[in-house]
């Protein structure tokens, strides 16, 4: 798209869905309107924070002459990405405002259960739902894998405030395609099945959710993790969670094999048995919340980085003990 | 109690408040029509004017309806037996069922309604909601209705920026072989005029404003929450924004509101008894706006989150604030907003 051709008389405003975020070194443009993470020149931050308050040729006539013609070519560059628009007033639109907030008290739930699990998994499924919880994954291992269990698992949810069920199955000797495309038809919770060491590979997408059948067993810790790497998330929600939160951890509770409260399956500490302590105690304590608040910008593996708040971070967490109350990813024990 | 008035499945305007509402422990009752006229939900009127539905007497309990497109056609899938009568059959019953439902409401007249039931279904028609805007002050394209072609001709003669069509009240959906197909706003061209009959059915044209961009406002009770949809290219001939809005060139943003703009929104709303609705209003290239119509159960959800409004839990505190204040209960507070009282669904 072409300059108007009166460009130096106007304001050039960045368009509210579009937010500049810097790194160290680097700088991002997370485009909402589009879902993208576009790499920008750090000094596109400064020249845009300019022009909130100059026309475009005040702000290149600020400039040294062999600096000038460079705004006209970075604004070229906004128009082109569709990053923003040039108007005659100086204020255009309102900014976005950075507030974030959930009707849910738990925003997801996750539940891992083997031949070691020998809960009340129906009492524990109570007391997240009573919560308005959205979002539940079961990580179903040895005698919990077979198609009668997960049956019986699903009917527990049927009629509760779950939006989601993920389902995570490391033995899928039981299911073929076939009773894969059932459950789906018959459970409308049902977004993800994934089932590992299935007799045959098989995949699908329903409106919504996906069903898929590999026949390769579970990869190991290291590579889930890589799963994510490369990935991002960019939407205005996640965005203004991140800026406040950590999004994995955020209203979230796990429940390991033996029945023991967590943050994450991923983490080692636990926060008392199921059958010894209510949900609604865990959350209340601060213990328990304390990881919530440690955002991007505590994470010192991601603070540096302009894509911080995009990034799912699915790798447990370790405090630094310099006092300094951030934390890192790196686990001394891997 | 709060009423929700609702469809039995998803409705995208509903749900998201109902979570609220739960979030905040608020009374409230969810009732859709078909639960009740397939008897789901336990319906009787006493002789001394009450009406109670499981259990609960809406006179007594009920101090807040909640109005999300509630009445609609009736679907009668399990009359294929009878189906030379089937037209008549379903326009006597659907006349049943609105006679009543519009007793229920008019019984509920002591409500908080949002937004009131009478009120929304005036506002359907788009002529009468021009007049109220231009007697509330806003600007109004220049409208016409006809049924003659002489007299759209001599209207076309007059504006030279050109005219669009578009429903008086509301055009739903046709499907057909998969595709579902409804009738945008349509720009009235030299195709358009050729094939226009002598006579015709009544019909509204509209002159064309040339849009810096459009705003969809929604509004509740005097606040409001306005959404620029903003296109640095909007192509050659475009009559409605819909049919952009979901390309990756088309901006929602936040917006703030001119506040001459406000007062008069707001007292072409009250004139129109309307608490709640998404008004759409033009900004020209002159910088002025220009009322086009107004939805009194429209969808706020996409404009509302795209803007980070929160429009779902200001309304789910809107109802809960008018419940405590129609019960004697103090007024909302963040120290006071949680109320525990048993809450129920029907669907």
């Amino acid at each position: 798209m072409k300059l108007p051709d009166n460009w130096r008389e106007l304001y050039f405003t960045l368009f509210p869905d579009v937010v500049l975020v810097k790194g160290e070194r680097d700088a991002a443009a997370y485009d909402f309107n589009r879902a993208e993470l576009v790499p920008i020149p750090p000094v596109l931050c400064d020249l845009v924070e300019e022009l909130e308050v100059h026309t475009c040729g005040e702000l290149a006539g600020s400039l040294p002459p062999d600096q000038s013609p460079l705004v006209g070519k970075y604004l070229s560059y906004l128009l082109e990405k569709d990053f923003g628009t040039f108007r005659e007033e100086i204020i255009a639109f309102k900014p976005l405002d950075r507030d974030w907030d959930q009707s849910n008290e738990l925003l997801s739930a996750q539940l891992e259960l083997n031949a070691s699990s020998d809960y009340n998994v129906a009492a524990v499924l109570d007391q997240i739902t009573d919560l308005n919880c959205f979002q539940l994954e079961l990580r179903l291992g040895e005698k919990w894998a077979n198609p009668e269990a997960v049956e019986g698992l699903l009917e527990l949810v049927r009629g509760s405030t779950l939006r989601a069920v993920d389902l995570y199955l490391t033995d899928g000797s039981a299911w073929t395609p076939e009773r894969g495309d059932d459950l789906f038809a018959r459970h409308p919770k049902l977004l993800h099945f994934m089932a590992y060491a299935a007799p045959t590979a098989y995949e699908k997408t329903f409106h919504p959710g996906t069903l898929k059948m590999v026949v390769h067993p579970l990869p190991k810790g290291e590579e889930r993790r890589n799963h994510y790497k490369g990935r991002y998330i960019v939407n205005y929600q996640y965005f203004t969670e991140a800026l406040r939160f950590n999004p994995l951890l955020n209203r979230r509770v796990s429940v390991s094999s033996f029945g023991y409260w967590k943050n994450d399956l991923m983490y080692e500490e636990t926060f008392g048995h199921v059958t010894e302590r209510k949900l609604t105690e865990v959350l209340a304590s601060p213990e328990f919340t304390r990881l919530w608040k440690v955002n991007a910008d505590r994470i010192v593996d991601l603070k540096d980085s302009a894509r911080r708040y995009a990034v799912w971070p699915a790798e447990p967490l370790t405090a630094l003990q310099d006092g300094s109350g951030c934390y890192t990813f790196f686990t001394p024990s891997l | 109690m709060i009423l929700v008035l609702t469809y039995r499945k998803y409705e995208q305007g509903t749900d998201p408040v109902i979570d609220w509402l739960i979030r905040y422990d608020a009374p409230f009752v969810r009732l859709d029509l078909l639960s009740l006229l397939e008897g789901r939900n336990r319906l009787h009127f006493e002789d001394d004017g009450r009406i109670i539905i499981d259990g609960y007497d809406l006179q007594d309990q009920i101090k807040v309806v909640f109005y999300r497109r509630f009445l609609r056609s009736l679907p009668l899938d399990n009359c294929q037996e009878l189906p030379h009568h089937l037209p008549q059959l379903r326009s006597d019953l659907n006349r049943e069922a609105a006679d009543v439902f519009r007793e229920i409401f008019r019984r509920l007249s002591h409500a908080h309604w949002l937004p009131d039931f009478e009120a929304s279904e005036r506002a359907d028609n788009k002529l009468h909601m021009t007049k109220l805007a231009r007697a509330a002050g806003l600007r109004v394209p220049s409208t016409l209705v006809c049924n003659r072609k002489d007299t759209l001709l001599d209207f076309y003669r007059k504006k030279p920026g050109g005219l669009i069509c578009k429903p008086i009240n509301f055009c739903g959906y046709y499907f057909r072989d998969g595709f579902a197909f409804t009738a945008y706003t349509k720009m009235v061209d030299e195709d358009f005029l050729k094939a226009t009959p002598d006579r015709f059915f009544p019909t509204l044209f509209q002159e064309v404003v040339e849009r810096d961009f459009e705003l969809r406002i929604f509004y509740l009770d005097g606040k409001f929450f306005p959404t620029a949809i903003y296109s640095n290219d909007y192509g050659e001939n475009l009559a409605d924004v819909k049919l952009i809005a979901e390309e990756d060139t088309t901006h929602n943003l936040p917006f703030a509101l001119p506040e001459e703009l406000k007062e008069r929104l707001d007292a072409f709303m009250k004139s129109a008894g309307l608490t709640t609705g998404s008004i759409d209003v033009l900004k020209d290239m002159d910088g002025r706006h220009q009322f086009i119509e107004v939805n009194p159960v429209g969808q706020y959800l996409a404009p509302g989150r795209k803007c980070n409004y929160f429009i779902e839990k200001k309304i789910a505190e809107w109802l809960i604030q008018k419940n405590r204040e129609a019960s004697g209960l103090r007024s909302l507070s963040p120290q006071n907003l949680t109320v525990t009282s048993p809450s129920i669904t029907a669907t």
